[in-house]
């Protein structure tokens, strides 16, 4: 089921947490908020379960043609998981899974048996058939948020909305987790909506990243998208390390440093300001001049543990660099602490005033 | 896993801590009570049983005493849960002064609390007037009884319960919700059963205290023998009778049954508690 937000604003006394959103989410997929903290991202997700009530007068929240802005979260059918789980824990894993048929109105309600077969079929896709004796106080911090992820199936929701799911777990089993949601997700095939400040996680167990900032969105797109075509300044810094230095835009180019690139987006007559930004792994690092414009700058430190070389280095300016290169060619270079290098930019994003 | 007495520990020594608690509750409650029920030995034991147990006016008496301890208990463990909620839950002006006003209770002596009870209650009192124009007798009446016990009892249930409130997430009400269950449901299989543990203490504690309360009930009663006349008093009357004997088999009694029932909720408490850590 398609979710499509209109218009929507939220504040608390004089923050504004959410800034006329809009933004539809396709059925079927599985769509990340992602944004600092302060982002709104929370926000938004609570109101699309009906946990938050959007501003008076703002807005419309449809669920396929279905305006739910004024449905109780009692019956809007979402399902919703916390990053904290809410396991209630005077409840085994059963009982949890049970709760939302258990509290149905009698003639909805499904007989016993089908509840015990529905609840054996959820905790077998969760993978934890053999614990639904168990209290939530003896499991994992995973093992909770899988109970908490079949509770929120049991209702057969209309779609699934996930706060942070993975934020309280240690970083190995994060990545065991979301990996695991990802092929749950592409067997039951349920609109899902989760909440993340992570943007590895973001980019990728998603179909669709939403990156949002002081309670709008930035940018909507495919985790490709949004990395390699980042639309904002911000965009570009969130999602990723990078490097930035202070230019001039001129007609048709760009000029920082000591270097001089080609900038066609711009048609500006006049020159302006311009921030110029490259990830680390555009950088390229020379030990002697190819005859290519270049910038000079010296190795202040090396990390080498790892799957890539980290370099850390100063220009003639003073100013900081990252650059990143594989191990093999950091052998074949000799790079040392101290030494001068060349370095270039093989790939550049540039942002002005008006962009 | 085997049971070991020494477990290592920074702190120092579980002989001197486990002895100083044995010999703690020796002197200050195991000594005294089991000298009282020595004491009653010298009786015989048709003595015992005619004086203590079958004596009517005796009989009354534990029935006023338990009888409206537990109804006041009860309702504490009612209006207690409502004002430990407010009180956890809700930010309004004026709350810090409410929740100090609990304590009220603890410290007052009963005596004060007891004539100021009378006076607002008696036929003629603030509110009892309106009672006795329904024709509802409040003091020295059973309904009497049943307030004084319910005031000492409140600060039990209320600072019991607060604290496994605060541990109640809001997380867990909107989960309930989020599953479908109405305001009555999460409420009934959520937020009660996960602070049951809590409130069955507070329940304890305030019913304990209501039975060996002496001092406010002592003045709202009116101790009418057979009808409003509670335990302990029965007890101190016999002390002024010097029918020592008489008086330590009462106590003996009100012991046992306090100790039986205390511990039926405490094994309750127990099963409500089997889901934690």
């Amino acid at each position: 089921m398609s979710i499509e937000i209109r218009n929507i604003s939220k504040t608390f006394g004089k923050f504004k947490a959410l800034d006329d959103v809009s933004l539809t989410v396709d059925a079927g997929r599985l769509t990340a908020l992602l944004g600092p903290s302060g982002s709104g991202k929370t926000t938004l997700l609570r109101i699309m379960a009906g946990l938050e009530q959007a501003d008076r007068g703002s807005g419309q929240i449809f669920f396929h043609e279905e305006d739910v802005v004024d449905t109780h979260v009692r019956h809007r059918r979402v399902g919703f998981v916390f990053q904290h789980y809410a396991l209630f824990r005077h409840m085994t894993v059963f009982e949890n899974v049970a709760f939302g048929m258990r509290v149905q109105k009698r003639a909805a309600r499904p007989t016993k048996d089908a509840i015990k077969a529905r609840v054996h079929e959820l905790l077998g896709l969760v993978q934890l058939d053999g614990l639904s004796a168990r209290y939530p106080h003896q499991l994992s911090g995973g093992q909770r948020q899988r109970v908490a992820l079949a509770r929120a199936l049991a209702v057969q929701p209309r779609v699934l909305l996930l706060d942070e799911p993975f934020g309280a777990l240690d970083a190995k089993v994060r990545k065991e987790l979301r990996t695991w949601l990802r092929r749950l997700h592409d067997e039951i095939g349920i609109t899902s909506v989760f909440v993340t400040h992570d943007q590895d996680e973001a980019l990728e167990v998603a179909d669709e990243v939403v990156v949002m900032s002081q309670g709008k969105i930035e940018q909507v797109g495919t985790p490709d998208d949004v990395f390699h075509n980042p639309k904002t300044e911000f965009v570009m810094r969130f999602l990723g390390e990078v490097n930035t230095f202070h230019g001039r835009v001129d007609s048709g180019g760009v000029q920082f440093g000591a270097l001089h690139a080609s900038y066609p987006h711009t048609q500006r007559k006049i020159p302006g300001d311009a921030r110029v930004f490259v990830r680390p792994h555009d950088v390229t690092i020379d030990t002697k001049s190819n005859g290519l414009p270049s910038m000079l700058a010296k190795v202040e430190r090396v990390h080498s543990a790892g799957a890539f070389v980290r370099v850390v280095l100063s220009t003639e300016t003073g100013q900081t660099l990252n650059a990143e290169l594989s191990q093999e060619r950091f052998t074949s270079m000799k790079i040392e602490i101290g030494s001068e290098v060349h370095i270039r930019p093989r790939h550049i994003r540039v942002f002005t005033e008006t962009d | 896993m085997a049971f070991r007495f020494r477990q290592p520990s920074v702190l120092p020594g579980f002989g001197l801590t486990m002895g100083f608690t044995l010999f703690y509750m020796a002197l200050l409650v195991l000594i005294p009570l089991g000298g009282m029920v020595l004491f009653t030995t010298r009786m015989s034991f048709d003595d015992f049983w005619s004086s203590a147990v079958t004596d009517p006016r005796v009989v009354a008496a534990y029935k006023v005493s338990f009888g409206a301890s537990m109804i006041g208990a009860s309702i504490n463990a009612v209006f207690g849960f409502i004002l430990a909620w407010v009180l956890v839950r809700y930010e309004f002006p004026g709350r810090r002064i409410v929740d100090s006003i609990v304590d009220l209770p603890f410290a007052l002596p009963t005596a004060v609390s007891g004539i100021a009870l009378t006076t607002l209650y008696a036929h003629t009192g603030w509110i009892g007037r309106w009672f006795d124009m329904v024709g509802i007798k409040v003091a020295y009446a059973w309904p009497g009884i049943v307030i004084a016990l319910t005031l000492i009892g409140l600060p039990f249930v209320v600072r019991t319960l607060q604290p496994a409130m605060e541990d109640l997430e809001v997380e867990l009400e909107e989960a309930s919700a989020s599953l479908g269950a109405s305001r009555w449901q999460t409420f009934r299989r959520v937020i009660l059963p996960t602070v049951l543990p809590a409130l069955l203490t507070g329940f304890a504690l305030a019913f304990a205290r209501a039975v060996g309360e002496f001092g406010s009930v002592y003045f709202i009663a009116g101790n009418m023998p057979y009808r409003t006349e509670i335990a302990p008093l029965l007890i101190l009357i016999r002390l002024e009778q010097f029918d020592y004997l008489g008086a330590t088999a009462i106590g003996v009694v009100m012991l046992v049954v306090s100790f039986v029932m205390l511990l039926i909720i405490n094994v309750l408490q127990w099963w409500s508690r089997r889901f934690q850590a």
